[in-house]
C-alpha cells in the first residue's frame, strides 16, 4: 500500500480524522509529506500515532472545515493538496468547494459516497472518490483473482 | 386550489415552490405562500415535525433528507419554479441548492445562510439568493433603534 504513495506533495491538509483521514495521514507522512489533520472533535486525533505527532510530520488541529476562516487559520491556502474525508458528503463537498474556489488550493480531492452527488460535483470541477466504488473495485478484483489464487 | 381573485385581490399566476425544512422559518414561508395561493411542498427530515405540519396545513410534506436525489424527485423538483432552503446547517443548504440547480434545473434557488462568512461561498457557487439571517436581524434592530432615538430627540 505504501509503495505506491511514494511522492507527493510537501504540504497536505486533510479534513476529517476518522478512520480514512488517520490512515491517509500516516501513509502521506511516510511518503515524506508534512500533513495537517483537521477535525472538530479532539478525541478524533487519538487515531493518529503518537510518534507521528511527536515527530511533527502529522499535525493535529481543531478546525471546522466548512468555514473558510477556520481553514485559513490552519493555513490550508498554503497547501499543495487539500483532501476532505469526513463522514458527511455535504461537509466534504462544502470544504472542497471552499478549498478550490476560495482558497485556490492547487489540488483538491474529496470523498463523496452518494454516486449521484459524486457525478454532479465531478462535472463541477471537483475530484471525488467514493468508498462504495473503491470497495466494489477491490471486491471485483479479488473475485476475479479468486479463480487463480489460493 | 381556490383562487382568491374573486375577493378582488391581485394574485400572480401560481408558482410551485419547494421549501426545505419545517422549522419556524420554513413553516412561516409555507403558510405565507399558501395564503397567496401558491403551490408548495415542504421537505423535512424529522417525522414529528412532518406530522405537526401536516396537521396544520395538509398533505404538503415529503419526509426525508433533501440532499438525496430521490427525495427531491419525489417532491417534484423537476417542475419546481423555486426552492428555498431554511436548514440550520449551511453545508446541507448549499448541497440541496446546488442539486436543485444542476440536476433539476430549478430557476430560482434560495437559501438562508446561518454563518455570515458562507455568503461569499454561496454567491460564488451561483445560489441565486442567499439571506444572511443574523445580519437581517441586526439591520432590523438598528433601523428600529434609529427610529426610536430620532423620535425621542424630536428629530425628523
Amino acid at each position: 500500500m505504501t509503495s505506491n504513495t511514494r511522492l507527493l506533495a510537501r504540504r497536505v491538509v486533510i479534513g476529517g480524522c476518522g478512520r480514512t483521514g488517520s490512515v491517509l495521514a500516516a501513509a502521506l507522512c511516510e511518503s515524506g509529506s508534512l500533513v495537517q489533520v483537521l477535525d472538530l472533535v479532539p478525541s478524533a486525533f487519538d487515531r493518529l500515532s503518537p510518534s507521528l505527532i511527536r515527530s511533527g510530520r502529522a499535525q493535529p488541529r481543531l478546525a471546522d472545515v466548512t468555514l473558510a476562516s477556520s481553514l485559513r487559520v490552519a493555513r490550508a491556502q498554503d497547501a499543495d493538496i487539500f483532501i476532505s474525508v469526513t463522514g458527511s458528503d455535504s461537509v466534504n463537498i462544502t470544504a472542497a468547494q471552499i478549498a478550490h474556489h476560495i482558497l485556490r488550493v492547487p489540488t483538491v480531492i474529496c470523498r463523496i459516497d452518494d454516486p449521484v452527488k459524486r457525478d454532479m460535483y465531478e462535472a463541477l470541477e471537483l475530484t471525488a472518490v467514493s468508498h462504495a466504488d473503491l470497495v466494489r473495485d477491490m471486491v471485483i478484483d479479488l473475485a476475479r483473482d479468486g479463480g487463480e489464487g489460493r | 386550489m381556490i383562487s382568491r381573485a374573486m375577493e378582488g385581490r391581485v394574485v400572480s399566476p401560481a408558482m410551485y415552490v419547494i421549501i426545505i425544512g419545517a422549522g419556524r422559518v420554513g413553516t412561516a414561508i409555507a403558510r405565507r405562500l399558501l395564503e397567496n395561493d401558491q403551490e408548495i411542498t415542504v421537505i423535512e427530515r424529522d417525522p414529528a415535525r412532518c406530522a405537526a405540519l401536516e396537521d396544520e396545513i395538509g398533505s404538503v410534506v415529503v419526509e426525508g433528507d433533501a440532499a438525496e436525489f430521490n427525495i427531491l424527485s419525489k417532491a417534484g423538483a423537476a417542475r419546481a419554479d423555486a426552492l428555498i432552503a431554511t436548514g440550520r446547517r449551511d453545508h446541507q443548504n448549499l448541497v440541496v441548492c446546488q442539486m436543485a440547480k444542476h440536476l433539476f434545473d430549478v430557476s430560482a434557488v434560495m437559501s438562508i445562510v446561518n454563518v455570515s462568512e458562507h455568503i461569499e461561498l454561496f454567491d460564488r457557487l451561483g445560489i441565486d439568493v442567499s439571506i444572511d439571517a443574523s445580519l437581517m436581524l441586526v439591520d432590523a434592530f438598528m433601523d428600529s433603534m434609529e427610529g426610536l432615538l430620532t423620535e425621542e430627540t424630536g428629530g425628523p
